[in-house]
């Protein structure tokens, strides 16, 4: 190898310079070419449908939503939307990934609108979103619930109190020998 | 396998390096075991820490680590502490295992006191519940670690699952409830040290402010104090809870295996350690949502949001705490399984002739058996973690009351132990599948507490004679104990 002098320095310098000119050059006309333009401009979109049937249950306020991609998937990443309106005029976008499936959760009781759809990593292209899928959500009624927790806390005691009241008749055998 | 946070040499190595420790170790502690007292209850001299070790370790399972995160984030705080209401089984059981300890002092398994105290029909009926119970929480506990080594390190399912479950066979094999409890103490310390760490780590990334912020607005159910099913969720996971300790062999040999007077605090002690757990790991599954982070299957929340926050070295800090409670747990299981099946159906019923060489050998074999039939039915990975375990929950909550009751109560009826059972069972189970899997339990558990209570009070037996329950001294090879007595 020869030692670099500041004159070999600066000829190399000049020298990567025109070289990555070159290369914009190249690159610039590459894009602008007609052919890659219409590529770019259309490039093809999957198609996304969730597995899920519409409407969907959730008696407990979350659900698995699942989706199949069909065409191109390869550099798309997913968005889940979960709405309140069927417009999706309130939507609130999950980031999904490349995942093909989300959990959601801590849904309110009544219907909510979920859909999916994908852009590429740099947001340039957007692939048209799902078909909504209405998730309708009813919780077991309050009526049912509080019998329910009245039976627990009364067995709860009752249960506490047989072992408490067992556990002094031991202590007293133990302690008498 | 493409969002593992670490990678598949990584967790072969950590699998390998625990494995084979577990396995060393095992073996080491498992010399003691002289003979069928020593494999099967560590010669019934265990001390207040290593009994207190080996409670928690076994209670901390992979369902803890797993199924935490996800009742938190499906309930959100009531959800949270639903799961840790499991400590307050061991709080009950303590007083309980002071007065096993009292009345059995030569006891060997659970099924001992079924039979003794209520006859053959009810230790049947007691017998398939617990073989139950005991395959779903294995199949459950080597699912989770299947899934949760794949998640973490990409490690195939099947071949996370079947490593996990062969080294603790081996161990289990060779060292019997002495290679349990000493693997159980290292193990217990790896699991507090890793959970409080990865617990205080996540909180400072995060902040509770972000997490409720994110939860009011994009989950606000999980902040409604009325959520019904959290609401339901905690009594029902609580009597599960009592259920799975009251009634498994898992306890009661533990009961038996420490020294008298140790086993009360030690299960006193176990349940307070145990109590934090949850809710440390519960908490990370909340801050999935403020996070952002995907969750494509709500059973491995708190693997990948952990994984995902504390990158590498947080993986394997995971890795190696899920790896010890899967260990801990299905050690005891696989030990106490065996022990109910060698004690209970062969020598008790199959062959009473059969001394103990005779069921030592067949104990080994079971434990191979137990391990082989785990492995086949978590092959297919059929199904959710919460559905496998908690088909179990009115089963076991209807014992809940019949073994509380017969401990205590001297005119408890055979047949309302066996009612209690059967119908509990029945109730519950039909609770489970047309009104929620969050009811099963309870009303399984209630039934039975009902039928218990009524027939002991409306047609009351004979009272039972304590020292039935000793069979040492039916045998004539110790002394009778003074008779403790109790109420009813």
């Amino acid at each position: 190898l020869t030692p670099a002098t500041p004159a070999t320095a600066a000829s190399g310098l000049r020298h990567r310079r025109l070289g990555h000119r070159l290369v914009w050059a190249l690159a610039a006309w590459v894009v602008s070419s007609p052919v890659l333009a219409t590529q770019a401009t259309h490039l093809e979109a999957p198609r996304i449908d969730i597995d899920q049937t519409s409407p969907a249950q959730a008696p407990e306020g979350h659900l698995l939503v699942s989706w199949t991609v069909q065409g191109p998937d390869k550099g798309w990443f997913f968005i889940l939307e979960q709405a309140a309106a069927a417009d999706f005029s309130d939507a609130v976008p999950h980031r999904v990934g490349q995942a093909r499936s989300r959990f959601v959760t801590g849904l309110p009781a009544g219907p909510t609108w979920v859909r999916v759809g994908a852009r590429t990593a740099d947001a340039s292209h957007e692939a048209p979103w799902s078909e909504p899928l209405l998730v309708e959500v009813a919780y077991p009624s309050m009526a049912t619930v509080w019998p329910l927790m009245a039976l627990g806390l009364a067995m709860l005691l009752a249960t506490a109190l047989l072992i408490h009241l067992g556990h002094l008749h031991t202590r007293r055998e133990t302690s008498r020998g | 396998v493409a969002d593992a946070v670490l990678s598949a040499d990584v967790g072969w190595a950590l699998l390998a390096i625990f494995g084979v420790a577990w396995v060393l170790l095992g073996v080491y502690w498992g010399r003691k075991a002289k003979d069928l007292e020593g494999f099967m209850l560590a010669g019934r001299n265990v001390g207040l820490a290593l009994g207190a070790a080996t409670t928690m370790a076994t209670w901390v399972t992979s369902n803890t680590i797993m199924l935490a995160p996800k009742f938190a984030m499906q309930m959100g705080v009531w959800g949270l502490l639903a799961y840790s209401t499991a400590s307050f089984g061991l709080f009950l059981f303590a007083p309980m295992a002071f007065r096993i300890r009292r009345l059995m002092p030569r006891g060997f398994t659970s099924g001992d006191f079924m039979r003794l105290r209520y006859g053959k029909a009810a230790w049947v009926a007691f017998l398939i519940i617990s073989m139950v119970y005991s395959m779903a929480w294995l199949v459950s506990m080597a699912m989770a670690g299947g899934i949760v080594l794949e998640a973490l390190s990409g490690i195939d399912y099947a071949f996370g699952m079947s490593v996990i479950l062969l080294v603790c066979v081996v161990y289990t094999l060779f060292g019997g409830l002495y290679a349990v409890i000493g693997t159980d103490f290292v193990q217990s310390l790896i699991i507090l040290a890793g959970v409080v760490t990865v617990g205080v780590i996540v909180l400072n990334e995060i902040g509770v402010d972000a997490i409720r912020l994110q939860i009011a607005t994009e989950q606000p159910a999980l902040l409604d104090v009325l959520m019904p099913v959290a609401l339901l969720s905690l009594f029902n996971n609580m009597f599960f809870g009592f259920g799975e300790i009251f009634h498994n062999n898992v306890w009661w040999s533990r009961a038996f295996a420490m020294r008298e007077g140790v086993s009360h605090r030690a299960m006193l002690l176990s349940g307070l350690l145990w109590f934090p757990i949850p809710i440390a790991a519960g908490f990370i599954g909340l801050a999935s949502g403020a996070l952002d982070i995907n969750v494509p299957d709500p059973d491995m929340v708190g693997p990948l949001v952990a994984g995902q926050v504390l990158g590498s070295a947080g993986a394997v800090l995971v890795f190696i705490v899920v790896f010890c409670s899967l260990a801990s747990s299905i050690d005891s299981l696989l030990a106490a399984t065996s022990d109910l099946l060698a004690e209970d159906v062969y020598r008790r019923w199959l062959d009473p002739g059969a001394n103990d060489a005779q069921v030592r050998k067949l104990t080994s074999s079971l434990v191979i058996g137990l391990g082989l039939v785990t492995w086949l039915l978590c092959l297919p990975r059929f199904a959710d973690l919460i559905v496998v375990l908690f088909l179990a929950g009115p089963l076991v909550a209807s014992t809940i009351w019949p073994i509380a009751a017969g401990l205590y109560w001297r005119r408890t009826h055979r047949l309302g132990a066996l009612a209690g059972m059967l119908l509990g069972s029945a109730v519950g189970l039909f609770a489970y599948f047309n009104v929620g899997w969050f009811t099963g339990s309870l009303i399984g558990g209630a039934v039975s507490a009902a039928i218990v209570a009524l027939t002991t009070w409306l047609a009351p037996a004979e009272p039972f004679d304590w020292g039935d329950l000793d069979e040492s001294t039916l045998a004539g090879e110790l002394p009778q104990p003074s008779n403790a007595s109790s109420g009813g």
